[in-house]
């Protein structure tokens, strides 16, 4: 059965035993998270009054702790993001102060409680269709697991080990992979799951597999999911062929969770079984607007998908209203890689669209420079290459334009609307 | 150029769709990730899935070699031939 959830700003000040392991091979105990979490608040405070630190940090146990130390020194976590102070890092050195974190090896005893409004900043920049700077509060993260609990109990028993697919710096991993383990007490699996042949390592025992729709989309066979007992999805719905691959390998349940970084988790579908979407308990919606004990505007949150509701808690989902796409997991607005594309020397106009490429959504761009259009393959590609290189420096990976069409004018109708249909018939 | 190393790139360019590239404009020792050709973590996946259907070998990502081999074109070609030679 599993437990109630831990509120987190009590996690590591509660009089619990330091030798209590928290990962699943016992490497890493309650007493040295305590003790690597103190030395990095320490560090932290040394170094000054700015605020802003970001995490990145792959273990996530590791991660857990520079969350917590951070948190301690009265600062704010920075998910993923442009701006921020300082950097925590398990490694590689970037740009701005980084401090190097590791564990430490030896056990600390309880630490002081932690705020519930103090908060993790999950963005800091828009470069991905997100306004800047959405804060979540502990509260909040402490509500969801919660939320999430309550309707996964009916498949967990609570000595599953939960690994992930998903990194500690997406608010899905961070949700599931860090604070749904660590406050129900379950253990982390600490390395991480990269290939659907690492499926295969988990070895004995019931896992909890978070993972999203690109990594189920490429499970191949016959590789082995049979220790997944429950897989949860989020970042997009899964498609039917990811449904049935997982099915293929054993993956027990396989739970479809819909969720954004404004709202928390929303609903969720049971994919083996369910088509259509039911909220969490708690959830409403009505004009519009959704209403949880996750979202703090009274008024609610103005949701920009369609739904269409098909029972009492059931809907289906139509798709969005505005121009944001997913690609893997990651939101991407089409409206801003155009306005970056917009901004860089020699380009007249632009027009990005999302392009279906087997199993994969892509940016595609359809690109007027000033020089007219590119002849010849060397032409396409270097003007391809210099523009993308600009873009890097501005977007995420997801986000960048993976195919490339340069033309005299962009198609538009007679009214100067775009004309979709012939933008697409450029991505056969 | 190594024959192993051009099949390695025509595999990339065909299972990432990098359009109007040919093996030639690749660089050997560029990072395939990140820097260089600039792919990201959905790229490694199709790319595991292709290595897996055209040279048979298989990457489990919690194996440090893994990191390495796929760093740049020359180490992934280096990566296969130890897999085929493991075999």
């Amino acid at each position: 059965m599993l437990n109630n959830a831990t509120p987190p700003w009590e996690l590591l000040c509660a009089p619990r035993d330091a030798s209590t392991p928290l990962d699943e091979a016992g490497e890493v105990t309650l007493g040295q998270l305590r003790a690597t979490a103190q030395a990095v608040c320490d560090d932290l405070r040394s170094l000054g009054e700015e605020r802003l630190v970001l995490l990145e940090i792959a273990d996530p146990l590791l991660f857990a702790a520079a969350l917590y130390g951070t948190l301690l020194a009265g600062k704010v976590p920075v998910l993923k993001g442009t701006e921020f102070d300082f950097r925590l890092s398990d490694g590689a050195h970037g740009p701005g102060l980084t401090l190097s974190v590791s564990l430490r090896r030896e056990e600390a005893g309880p630490l002081p409680a932690l705020d519930p409004a103090q908060r993790i900043m999950l963005h800091t920049s828009g470069s991905t269709g997100m306004p800047k700077g959405i804060g979540k509060t502990l509260e909040a993260f402490w509500r969801e697991s919660e939320m999430a609990g309550q309707y996964l109990s009916r498949w967990l028993h609570g000595d599953e080990a939960v690994a992930s697919t998903v990194p500690p710096t997406h608010l899905f991993g961070l949700t599931f992979a860090i604070f749904f383990p660590l406050l129900h007490g379950l253990p982390l699996r600490r390395r991480r799951v990269l290939f659907p042949e690492d499926l295969a390592t988990l070895g004995g025992g019931r896992h909890l597999l978070v993972s999203s729709p690109t990594f189920l989309t490429h499970l191949g066979s016959p590789h082995e999911g049979s220790g997944v007992a429950v897989c949860l999805s989020a970042g997009g719905r899964l498609g039917r062929g990811a449904v049935r691959r997982a099915q293929a390998q054993g993956i027990g349940e396989l739970i479809d969770i819909l969720g954004s970084t404004e709202t928390g988790i929303m609903a969720h579908r049971e994919a083996y079984r369910e088509d259509q979407w039911t909220w969490f308990d708690g959830v409403t919606f009505d004009g519009g607007r959704l209403r949880s004990a996750l979202i703090e505007d009274p008024q609610g949150f103005l949701l920009q998908d369609g739904v269409r509701p098909t029972g009492w808690s059931t809907f289906e989902l139509l798709g969005r209203l505005d121009r944001v796409v997913k690609v893997g997991e990651i939101r991407v607005d089409l409206g801003e890689v155009e306005r970056v594309i917009l901004r860089q020397p020699g380009v007249t106009d632009a027009a990005c669209i999302s392009v279906e490429h087997g199993d994969r959504t892509m940016v595609g761009a359809v690109v007027v420079l000033e020089e007219g259009v590119p002849e010849g393959r060397q032409q396409r590609l270097m003007a391809k290459l210099r523009l993308n290189a600009a873009l890097k420096e501005i977007l995420e990976p997801a986000a960048l334009p993976r195919l490339y069409r340069f033309v005299m004018a962009i198609p538009a109708s007679e009214s100067g609307k775009r004309d979709l249909v012939s933008l697409r018939s450029l991505f056969p | 150029m190594e024959d192993l190393e051009v099949q390695v790139k025509e595999l990339i360019i065909e299972a990432l769709s990098l359009e109007d590239m040919l093996p030639a404009d690749i660089d050997s020792t560029a990072p395939l990730f990140g820097e260089g050709l600039g792919l990201d973590s959905i790229d490694a996946l199709e790319l595991g899935v292709a290595l897996r259907e055209r040279f048979g070998i298989t990457l489990r990502g919690g194996d440090e070699a893994i990191r390495r081999g796929l760093s740049s074109v020359r180490s992934l070609v280096s990566y296969i031939k130890w897999c085929q030679s493991a075999a």
